[in-house]
């Protein structure tokens, strides 16, 4: 059986005149984190309404658990477990009959509500009503309805939205644990780093395209500090390299090379100078995470 | 579907809707309770010009209006009260996105809203017998014409409430819904007065009493019958429409 639960094809999103949606192709395999990673106003959130079947897709399909979504929207969201943007929450509720509305809802077994609450530690404050309740435990709250069912796919929007530094560590720890119970998860974020601590895979969007998808081992080895050479002659040095299969790029008048062990830089001074280059900068130059996903993006992303 | 029900069950509680489905029938029998006590005298001259056969006949007759007026705004209040609690809450992305079927989503609220009329009626009801033998009404208390006035109304309305539910439903802004259901339930009052626009649905609640003014006196309402026939089957087709549309709204 293949692995992979859940795919998009061509998936695409109009309003209007304005795509917010580009022909997505998304990937999640069984027991992986999916970072859905994108500046605010890229379309995550308009993807993972797309996924829920909350709005139709102008153009594209989604497949989940090897299902068209379409025709089979009920089974599929038996299995799965949702927190969409701000967390949805019954003011005049407490939080524990919160949960129970979901469960009487869903049709689950009663002790599942005590469960989740002790997962999100909201036990202490469950008989309290929500509308007193602060901003992270309301987003809590809307962790546990995620987990009410013991999803097979989990998708979380922006699940650390309004947590303090203490509340990000723990549900960040606790999505970590997730796959191991076999759940797979779908965790979307404008923060780098917050993919970066817990996501297996990562995908990357920008103006609804996806311009990144990959595991985070690859995006990791993209930060690699890199040799910066500095050259009176940039055109000749970068052929003096070509001939003994050095490969570098040449970028704002510097040549660039993926290696900084110091044997190697050495070799590489030597070869140079001996050649008659002049060489003046030898600089290792090391980037950020933030650096790659910004030079994904572009600029504007910063908006 | 039962599941659904009590979710939906629970999802009311603490909210006003019990306050705002017993309000319209309380303020009408406060107002005759006020009405057959302190101006009796002129509710016996008049009770005479209209040739009412018993006193229960002419508290049915004078309610009429004010029921009718009253019931729809009831309507359209306890409706927005049920939508807006998934509105308030954000809810719809939650709800809409567990495995249950957006018709079930949409017919088991709208049960509730059925309920919660179906005791403001009740309530109606057990007030018009309860301030009848209070004031010591003669004759038998006439359940058939009671029962008929208050469930009957239930029936009436069906249209609107299926309409006003659509609205509070797919419109986030309630003062929207509030608002179109009580300019209609004014236009009703004047629909109601001319012989042809008297059959649009709008006019329908202020004549459905079981009791009218003929042209004898007060007697039982010929039209009364054809009233409920052509609300219960416009209503069911209106909540249908409802439904699948709603069925099919993007969820923002």
């Amino acid at each position: 059986m293949n692995d992979q639960i859940l795919m998009t094809n061509e998936l695409t999103k109009k309003y209007k005149k304005h795509t917010s949606v580009d022909g997505l192709n998304l990937r999640i395999e069984r027991g992986q984190i999916y970072g859905f990673l994108g500046p605010n106003g890229a379309g995550k959130t308009t993807t993972i309404r797309m996924l829920l079947g909350l709005i139709k897709p102008t153009k594209g399909s989604v497949e989940i658990f090897g299902h068209n979504l379409n025709k089979n929207r009920l089974q599929i969201l038996q299995r799965i477990g949702s927190l969409v943007e701000s967390p949805t929450y019954y003011g005049n509720l407490t939080g524990r009959e919160n949960l129970e509305a979901v469960r009487r809802l869903r049709d689950l077994p009663e002790k599942r509500v005590s469960e989740v609450l002790e997962i999100v530690r909201l036990t202490k404050v469950a008989n309290r009503l929500t509308k007193e309740y602060s901003l992270g435990m309301k987003q809590r709250l809307g962790i546990a309805v995620a987990l009410l069912s013991n999803p097979d796919l989990l998708i979380l929007d922006e699940p650390t939205n309004g947590l303090d530094p203490s509340g990000i560590q723990e549900i960040r720890e606790l999505i970590k644990e997730l796959p191991e119970a076999g759940m797979s998860v779908l965790v979307s974020s404008h923060l780098l780093s917050e993919i970066d601590q817990m996501a297996t895979q990562v995908g990357i969007i920008n103006n609804g395209k996806m311009i990144f998808q990959d595991s985070i081992e690859r995006l990791r080895q993209k930060r690699k500090p890199l040799l910066k050479v500095g050259v009176n002659d940039v055109m000749k040095a970068n052929a003096i390299l070509k001939e003994r299969e050095l490969k570098a790029d040449l970028q704002d008048d510097f040549l660039w090379l993926s290696q900084t062990d110091p044997a190697y830089v050495s070799e590489i001074n030597s070869i140079l100078v001996h050649s008659g280059v002049s060489v003046y900068r030898l600089e290792e130059v090391k980037r950020t995470l933030e650096d790659i996903f910004l030079e994904l993006i572009g600029t504007e992303g910063s908006l | 579907m039962k599941n659904i029900l009590w979710a939906d069950q629970l999802k009311l509680k603490r909210s006003s809707l019990l306050i705002i489905v017993l309000l319209v029938p309380l303020l009408i029998l406060a107002y005759e309770l006020v009405n057959l006590t302190y101006r009796s005298g002129f509710v016996e001259k008049q009770v005479e010009m209209f040739g009412a056969g018993s006193m229960w006949m002419y508290l049915l007759y004078d309610n009429s209006l004010l029921f009718g007026l009253g019931f729809p705004l009831a309507v359209t209040l306890a409706a927005s009260v049920i939508a807006n609690i998934e509105h308030q809450a954000n809810g719809w992305k939650q709800t809409l996105s567990m495995p249950i079927s957006r018709g079930k989503i949409y017919l088991s609220k709208f049960i509730w809203l059925t309920i919660s009329l179906f005791l403001s009626t009740t309530i109606f009801l057990i007030g018009m017998v309860f301030l009848g033998k209070v004031l010591g009404f003669e004759g038998d208390v006439p359940w058939g014409v009671l029962i008929g006035d208050c469930y009957g109304m239930l029936i009436t309305v069906l249209p609107i409430m299926a309409f006003q539910f659509w609205l509070s439903m797919t419109i986030k802004n309630q003062a929207f819904s509030i608002l179109i259901g009580s300019v209609s339930s004014i236009v009703g009052l004047f629909l109601a007065a001319a012989q042809t626009t008297r059959w649009f649905p709008l006019a329908y609640p202020i004549q459905s009493s079981t009791v009218i003014l003929l042209y004898e006196g007060i007697g039982y309402n010929p039209d009364f019958s054809a009233f409920l026939v052509i609300n219960l089957i416009l209503g069911i087709i209106l909540m249908f429409i409802g439904s699948k549309h709603f069925a099919k709204q993007n969820v923002q």
